[in-house]
């Protein structure tokens, strides 16, 4: 393998954890910038598993919205690092949030800012496979955002 | 205890000695997928007075006979034991109605000629059958979650987001209600997804309220995805 290959198989199968543990960190600045980073990450594979719920763009959008800043609040206030991939930890942690009690409700304000719907749709409509699953959509997309930021830093390097 | 034993079709297989002890969950049962059972038998091309009458003929004859006691505890699932049924009494009704006939007594009226059916009349009464079949699951699971939400005190708000289960929403009717409910937008969206997930809980729940095992049940839901696909074109 291509010491290329090696450092975007590294970047694909590496847990997103050092980000999380910026979120816990003391300094408000910090915290602030990795939920940021965090929500623009993950942002569109949420998206993609809840719009294969069926729901909605704008639904799609706001819940997305709710469910990344929740995350942001449980890890900032959990010291430990949950064990096992990212990627699976934040899809489980997805089924709970949905299926949580629909009368007790939640909402959050100050939610980090969503991409636009034009953007998160134009890619929907790419990525767009009827026979997909949620749980598919999810894990696909979400291959997909580390390869190309793998690519991405990859090409800054060789600049 | 797994789930399955205190299904209300297991309960009644499991009683099939004793027709007291599973009455009530038979009942309930019959009372429930009752609308199918009418739906079928007006497809057949009866008039609704005497579709009405036979519908009730036959689940007072279901219940008295004992029918239920035939089913095969192994493999049961109650929707297709109740259609056997029903089939079966509807060719010694015909029989019956064709003797009265040429006797000179009409008791049940065939509608073959003055084309005064009800919804489904033209169509295959096995498909009426399952589609208005797939229409009292959802009733009855929409009924079990109306009454959480009115025990929950949240009936106003279930009404509201009920209407987001059925159709979707566009972006200025979604934000409307949003408003006239004093929630924000995203606290509406989480709230309209966990309903419905809660919907199809229940949905499942009442389906193995009709079936005794797993495989049987995950028969049932595919029968309904067909069944609603069908409704949706």
């Amino acid at each position: 393998m291509s010491p290329a290959a090696d450092h975007l198989l590294e970047d694909f199968t590496r847990t997103r954890w050092s980000m999380v543990c910026r979120l816990q960190t003391t300094r408000a600045g910090d915290a602030r910038e990795a939920l940021t980073e965090l929500a623009l990450r993950y942002w569109y594979p949420v998206y993609a598993y809840v719009r294969r719920c069926g729901h909605a763009q704008e639904i799609a959008q706001d819940i997305t919205q709710v469910f990344l800043q929740q995350v942001a609040a449980d890890l900032r206030n959990h010291r430990n690092t949950p064990p096992g991939r990212f990627r699976e930890w934040l899809l489980a942690r997805l089924n709970t949030f949905l299926g949580g009690e629909w009368r007790e409700l939640a909402g959050a304000e100050g939610a980090p800012e969503a991409p636009p719907l034009p953007e998160l749709e134009s890619r929907n409509r790419s990525e767009h496979d009827p026979e997909e699953s949620p749980e598919q959509a999810y894990r696909r997309s979400f291959a997909l955002e580390v390869l190309s930021r793998g690519l991405k830093r990859l090409r800054a390097e060789a600049r | 205890m797994g789930r399955f034993e205190t299904t209300r079709w297991s309960v009644v297989l499991r009683a099939r000695g004793e027709p007291v002890e599973a009455r009530a969950a038979l009942e309930l049962l019959c009372r429930t997928y009752r609308p199918p059972v009418l739906a079928f038998v007006r497809s057949r091309g009866y008039a609704i007075d005497a579709a009405e009458d036979l519908t009730q003929a036959f689940f007072a004859r279901f219940l008295e006979r004992a029918w239920h006691s035939s089913a095969d505890p192994e493999r049961g699932r109650f929707r297709s034991f109740l259609l056997t049924a029903l089939k079966r009494f509807l060719i010694d009704a015909d029989a019956e109605a064709a003797a009265l006939k040429r006797g000179g007594g009409i008791r049940f009226q065939a509608l073959d000629d003055d084309g005064g059916g009800g919804d489904g009349v033209g169509e295959a009464p096995d498909a009426v059958f399952e589609r208005e079949w797939a229409h009292a699951v959802l009733n009855a699971a929409f009924g079990r979650l109306r009454r959480e939400a009115e025990q929950a005190g949240k009936l106003e708000l279930f009404k509201r987001l009920a209407e987001f289960l059925v159709e979707r929403p566009d972006e200025s009717e979604y934000a409307r209600a949003a408003e006239e409910l004093h929630l924000r937008r995203n606290t509406l969206a989480v709230a309209v997804h966990r309903l419905r997930h809660r919907l199809r809980e229940l949905v499942r729940e009442e389906l193995s309220e009709t079936t005794s095992n797993r495989a049987d049940l995950e028969e049932e839901l595919h029968t309904l995805r067909g069944s609603m696909q069908a409704l949706a074109r």
